[in-house]
């Protein structure tokens, strides 16, 4: 029995090889004539094979088995073209499949994978292996026609058959239909053209051209043992007629036939993914990092790393603040010494707990391509920005938002190849995941070049809805109505079509940035496409901030937030309607007075000192144009504190990041500026709107 | 005597739950009943060889050995045999792969009571019909 250690490194391992195979096999849908990727592959199934063996798993061996000897032919024979579809996605189900073993493995289920699976893969490449198509339709030519009529004896027919709706494998229906036709005679044509017929994508009815020598009732026989016929006519023709339809339909059937084999081979494009194009995955972000220079550290480990360090600098300040007030400059320089190291502790600790968002982004490649067959959408997935580095918590928190803007963008944003053509847009959707980093923010944008949100469904949406009167919601301007799509209750209540999908879930995913401590953004411009922008905090962990109070209460604000603090001039205010502003550089920013804000009004604080003392202006910018002051009584120290987030029990408490306890062991608030300014922002917007 | 007249289906499917379901529903039939269950490919070769059923019905993910392989043998053994596939969802290719070897036809699972009693009259009277 391996130990806890060791099973952790199988996994760790284990993912990895997972992860890189999953790169591997999208790497043959770009570019299936290259068979690099399947000599990488048939190696890395190997390696799996055999550790997935010394962990005990038996059968999960024998199935990387199959994919490896699967992988062995398909790098000996080049696999059909048309094959490279199924057999892609084969091989990504083998790997699905792996990973739920993981996932249990890693809760505790040492269950291997079932027996079942393993026939089921092992038969699913033999069919990809073996060659065959439900060829069953003969063409005739007119001569031949003309011959088997002088020799007699056989009749001719059309048979039209309509296969129940409830039909599910309409491929194998027809087989078994055309193999028991073809026992007691031959078809020798059919409508729609075989072509489209055989390859199961065609309607549920059509006409088969019949010649035998049975009479109709031993036909109808051999029809009525199968199942799933639902209606059945067959008709005897005329030899002259006969020949005159399958004349006919093979002439315009020529042309049917190429329309419908480019048609057909135009699915192929998006299934296959033959077509270099499509859904190629342009990576913005070259890997140049081959080379093995890490280690593997258990997440948790660093965690409680951060954790001890934070009591540290929580001590220390504690002891600054001592010192400070004894007056004892001997100790206190001693103490001053330990700045430096602790900086750098500090600073390599944060690092650790930094991930390139490659680790996630890069899965988002089969999704995006997923989704993309699903849709039968063509696009291009752009990422750019793989090398930002995140905070590993926020990240994770990021990853179902994202999933859900990326599969919004394919189901609703990118149009059709055709819809795209008509519009005169490349035939070919652009999806765009960038990331970068700006401030202490990282910002990701999610874009398309699709649609765009359909603004006047929104509009009537508010009508109906009574939020507004029909003139009001024609002013509305777009960025109200963004707003109004993410309030939770507005968007639950709409069907999803009616503003082409956009509208579900999306609050849910602005709640989830919300909690973050970021904020969501919307740009949409018809047929032009949408960028949704995330912003969100670079870590939560450990900040510089500023101290200030209040009505006599401590806060704390992210300096990197700041942008200019000021003694606040009185002269510099500007009123404009309820609103207070305050000039700096001929330019305008909203005042938001903390003591109201934070509803601290204190009696006897404001008796005694208030008119005494002037007040702090601090300027926090989201962007250039976006920034407000903040009023508060009075700055005190900068220093880096340990941001304790709340218990999810009170984490809906907006405007704060959570608490932390300065250097004479009092409790601040730290203020969530970004939450508190894109608050306002949104608030203001609507006041001006509505005014 | 009247059970000589009786169509004799064999069972093939791995689990338990399936072939009692499928064995109460074509007991209801009145004119089939089921002679034999076999819950692997193996077992089903050896037990046909024994039973020579009118009908078999065949699942198709089994462990040891699988339905088409099954499929593929009992077709050597006796060309007559009559083979019906009783599949999952999603298995098209798996199907198909069995229509090829000769299975006759084909229902999905889950299947409700109606569709296996169709597949006993399609298969029974028209061939009590072609044997007139």
């Amino acid at each position: 029995m391996a130990s806890k250690e060791d099973m952790e490194l199988f996994l760790s391992e284990t993912e990895d090889l997972i992860q890189k195979t999953e790169d591997e096999i999208l790497k043959i849908e770009e570019n299936p004539n290259d068979s690099s990727p399947i000599q990488e592959l048939f190696f890395t199934f190997h390696t799996l094979k055999g550790i997935i063996a010394m962990a005990g798993f038996d059968n999960a061996s024998k199935f990387c088995h199959h994919i490896e000897t699967t992988l062995d032919h398909a790098k000996k024979n080049k696999i059909s073209a048309n094959k490279i579809g199924d057999f892609i996605n084969v091989l990504l189900e083998s790997l699905d499949m792996l990973r739920t073993l993981l996932n249990r493995v890693k809760k505790g289920d040492m269950t291997d994978i079932d027996n079942k699976f393993l026939i089921e893969v092992k038969e699913s490449f033999e069919v990809l292996e073996s060659t065959n198509d439900i060829a069953f339709i003969k063409p005739i030519t007119s001569s031949k026609i003309d011959q088997i009529i002088a020799k007699g004896g056989t009749n001719f027919y059309k048979i039209y058959i309509l296969i129940q709706t409830t039909c599910v494998f309409k491929k194998v229906r027809l087989f078994i239909i055309f193999r028991a036709l073809n026992e007691i005679g031959q078809i020798c044509s059919s409508n729609p053209v075989p072509e489209v017929l055989e390859s199961g994508k065609s309607n549920l009815d059509f006409e088969l051209y019949y010649i035998s020598s049975k009479n109709p009732s031993e036909i109808t026989q051999i029809l009525e043992e199968i199942l799933e016929i639902e209606n059945k006519v067959i008709t005897k023709l005329d030899p002259k007629d006969f020949k005159k339809i399958v004349s006919d339909l093979s002439a315009t059937g020529k042309k049917v036939k190429q329309k419908a084999l480019e048609e057909v081979s135009y699915e192929e494009e998006i299934i296959d993914g033959k077509v270099k194009d499509v859904s190629r995955i342009v990576d913005g972000f070259k890997d140049t990092s081959s080379k093995i220079s890490s280690i593997k550290v258990n997440i948790e480990v660093l965690e409680r790393l951060m954790n001890y360090f934070g009591e540290l600098v929580i001590t220390k300040n504690q002891i600054n603040q001592k010192l400070v007030e004894k007056e004892d400059k001997k100790l206190k320089n001693f103490l001053d010494n330990m700045d430096k190291p602790f900086l750098d502790i500090q600073e390599l600790l944060f690092r650790l707990k930094l991930i390139r968002v490659e680790s996630t982004f890069n899965k988002y490649k089969r999704l995006v391509r997923d989704v993309a067959r699903e849709t039968g959408k063509k696009l291009k997935f752009i990422l750019e920005g793989m090398d930002v580095e995140i905070d590993r918590r926020i990240l994770e928190e990021l990853n179902s938002p994202l999933v859900h803007l990326l599969r919004n963008a394919i189901y609703h944003g990118i149009e059709k190849s055709q819809e795209r053509k008509i519009k005169n847009k490349d035939e070919i959707g652009i999806l765009e995941l960038k990331t970068y980093r700006s401030g202490g923010s990282i910002f990701i944008e999610v874009s398309d070049d699709g649609k765009g949100i359909e603004y006047d469904k929104i509009r009537e949406i508010v009508i109906k809805k009574g939020l507004y009167s029909r003139e009001e919601a024609m002013q509305l301007p777009k960025e109200v109505l963004n707003q109004l799509i993410l309030l939770p209750n507005f968007t639950t209540l709409i069907d999803a079509n009616m503003i082409s999908g956009r509208g579900m879930g999306l609050a849910i995913v602005a709640e989830n940035i919300k909690k973050l401590g970021g904020s969501l953004s919307i740009q949409s411009k018809k047929d032009i496409g949408t960028k949704f922008t995330l912003i969100v905090p670079f870590t939560r962990a450990i900040l510089k901030a500023q101290l200030i109070k209040v009505s006599g209460d401590l806060f704390a604000i992210p300096t990197e937030h700041i942008e200019q603090i000021y003694i606040f001039n009185p002269s510099l205010v500007e009123y404009e309607g309820d609103e207070i502003y305050y000039k700096l550089n001929s330019h305008l920013f909203q005042i938001i007075q903390m003591e109201q804000y934070l509803d601290l009004v204190n009696q006897n604080y404001e008796s005694s000192k208030s008119n005494s003392h002037s007040k702090i202006a601090i300027l926090c910018k989201l962007s250039e144009e976006n920034g407000v002051i903040f009023v508060v009584d009075e700055i005190l120290q900068q220093m880096d504190i340990v941001v304790k987030p709340f218990k999810s029990d009170y984490a809906d408490s907006q405007g704060f990041l959570g608490s932390t306890i300065t250097g004479d062991g009092s409790i601040c608030l730290v203020l969530d500026v970004l939450n508190i300014l894109s608050l306002k922002i949104r608030e203001n917007d609507f006041l001006n709107l509505i005014n | 005597m009247s059970n000589n007249k009786k169509k004799r289906i064999m069972i093939v499917d791995d689990a338990q739950f399936t072939r009692n379901i499928l064995k109460k529903i074509i007991s209801k039939t009145g004119y089939c009943e089921v002679v034999g269950e076999a819950k692997n490919g193996n077992e089903a070769i050896s037990l046909y060889k024994k039973l020579k059923p009118d009908l078999v019905t065949m699942d198709l993910v089994m462990p040891q050995q699988g339905g088409i392989e099954t499929t593929e043998k009992l077709l050597k053994i006796d060309p007559k045999a009559t083979i019906i596939v009783v599949s999952a969802l999603g298995q098209e290719a798996l199907v198909l792969e069995a229509a090829k070897k000769g299975a006759k036809d084909f229902i999905q699972k889950p299947f409700k009571n109606e569709q296996i009693l169709e597949v006993m009259e399609r298969t029974f009277k028209t061939l009590k019909q072609g044997s007139k």
